[in-house]
């Protein structure tokens, strides 16, 4: 039952963008369209899971040189993106418009060369407004089709993972974030997998007003057969405590990419992108009160705003 | 104390500097093709087309056409055709309200948000034409100077529009003289009509005739 409660809460966060009212996933949303405009369309939710993902890797950077530490818990994380990222506009100039458009021979304006026009909401935008594809010839509008509506409109974008930590052997931490292969109704074989080591140099420095660690992480998160995303973090973070808090504030290089693939329903090919997520570097400062069970917020600041939220059990 | 001071401090500090920092944008967000000189140019003959329909309208008006409202009378072009939409139009006879029989002056206009939707390519996407014209009416000689402004929406470009002293006459005559002055994107080409089927363009010290009958472009050489 916990297991099945933990793999549910990943998957509802991991699937909150995908749902819409009228059940339609994001796969058979983006089997309308074709790859330019699934590109633009997804861009802003897959910048979001990788900045996720390398949220929330560490709540404090003191590790025990002798005495075993152990915490299980779920960090909550979410990405909150710029008001202009509900929106898009993709312009592909001097292509043939067929190769874009539902168009076909016979069509005015089959076999044309002019500019293409995608815009209308992304994945996070309004989920009541249809996009359009506009093909323009010599300046003047001359054929448009309907694309796909936003899934939700938000600026949240959810991630939730259950992780487990050991470490104080030789200042020594390693993390892991796990759920296990599972087949999720209209999403597919979906898995998460990510670990991590951490280490403190205060082992040799004893001295040191601070706690040090340095570290790194790397996950997997796979949604059915659409999406394949793959994160890694290395960071530096420094920790004091203070009473029941302790503050921390780091440095992390990162880097993120997802891949996307799926069917274009009008031709019935296989459509497939991989892209690289924007956030290559970040500050964080956080705070973890023990309460008991610990509590941790943490802000991560780079080329997007991540917040992350840790309930852990343990020390 | 000075410790709890201390840690709520860097709190404070750390809620203001995650509170401060906003996402970039990451979504595309590409500028319309560019448009050029010949492009504009062939949207200000197509508006020249629609002028030649709308500037005549008041000096046309029957009043057999639609119900007067709200003390205008109201124009409704007939669906399918290549303008769709309705025309507002208000009468005076020296400075004060009047039929449309006698009146010589008129307003001739779209309503807010409800612009005049006109089709300029089979399939295409109609543009959007808001106007806002005035007419000083000679109903004996059967003519009238139309001028005034508006916008146009052409697909995703938004462009505006004025009109100079256009010379209109009923019985479907071509417009005499007059100049219909249209610029998008920074782009300004000025159309000058002049008595027959056909208007000049020009855009910097580029020209072309448009025909008034169907839009047709043709270079000034």
């Amino acid at each position: 039952m916990p297991k099945r409660f933990l793999l549910l809460a990943c998957l509802l966060a991991l699937a909150m963008p995908a749902a819409r009212a009228d059940d339609d996933d994001l796969e058979s949303t983006l089997g309308e369209v074709g790859e330019q405009y699934a590109i633009a369309y997804l861009t802003p939710l897959v910048h979001s899971f990788g900045a996720n993902q390398n949220s929330g890797l560490f709540h404090t950077a003191h590790i025990p040189r002798r005495s075993l530490t152990f915490s299980i818990g779920l960090k909550v994380q979410g990405a909150h993106l710029s008001a202009g990222d509900q929106s898009f506009r993709r312009v592909l100039g001097n292509v043939a418009l067929n190769d874009y458009l539902d168009l076909e021979p016979g069509d005015p304006y089959y076999g044309a060369t002019g500019d293409v026009v995608f815009e209308g909401p992304t994945a996070i935008g309004d989920d009541e407004v249809e996009g359009t594809a506009t093909a323009y010839v010599d300046g003047l509008p001359v054929y448009q089709e309907g694309t796909i509506s936003g899934l939700v409109k938000t600026r949240w974008v959810p991630l939730v993972v259950p992780e487990l930590q050991v470490g104080g052997f030789a200042g020594l931490k390693g993390s892991l974030r796990w759920v296990p292969e599972s087949d999720v109704p209209e999403v597919g074989q979906t898995k998460l997998f990510g670990y991590g080591l951490q280490w403190s140099p205060n082992v040799l420095l004893p001295a040191w007003p601070v706690d040090v660690i340095v570290g790194f992480a790397r996950q997997e998160i796979d949604v059915g057969t659409l999406l394949e995303t793959e994160a890694s973090s290395v960071f530096v973070a420094a920790s004091k405590q203070y009473g029941l808090a302790t503050l921390y504030g780091g440095l992390a290089k990162e880097s993120s990419s997802v891949k996307v693939s799926y069917v274009e329903e009008f031709t019935g090919d296989p459509v497939e992108f991989e892209m690289d997520g924007v956030m290559e570097s970040r500050v964080t400062i956080g705070t973890t009160l023990d309460l008991g069970v610990m509590v941790n917020l943490e802000a991560g600041i780079g080329d997007l705003a991540v917040y992350n939220f840790g309930l852990l059990f343990g020390k | 104390m000075r410790k709890t001071l201390t840690y709520l401090m860097l709190l404070f500090v750390s809620g203001w500097l995650a509170a401060g920092c906003e996402s970039d944008e990451t979504a595309p967000q590409d500028r319309l093709p560019l448009l050029e000189s010949e492009d504009v140019a062939g949207q200000a003959g197509y508006l020249a087309l629609a002028v030649v329909e709308l500037a005549p309208l008041a000096l046309e008006y029957d009043g057999g056409k639609a119900d007067a409202s709200d003390g205008n009378y109201a124009y409704t072009f007939a669906a399918g055709g290549p303008i769709e939409g309705t025309v507002l139009l208000h009468f005076e006879l020296d400075g004060a309200p009047s039929g449309y029989d006698v009146a010589d002056y008129a307003a001739a206009f779209t309503a807010d948000a409800s612009p005049l939707r006109v089709t300029i390519v089979e399939g295409g996407v109609p543009w959007l034409l808001a106007a806002d014209l005035e007419t000083d009416l000679d109903q004996g000689a059967g003519t009238a100077v139309a001028y005034g402004s508006g916008t146009l929406t052409v697909g995703g470009y938004e462009a505006t529009w004025t009109l100079a002293a256009v010379a209109v006459a009923d019985a479907g005559q071509w417009p005499a003289s007059g100049e219909l002055t249209f610029t998008n994107e920074g782009i300004t080409a000025t159309v000058t009509y002049d008595g027959d089927d056909t208007a000049t363009v020009e855009v910097g010290d580029s020209a072309w005739v448009v025909n008034l009958n169907d839009g047709t472009l043709t270079p000034v050489i």
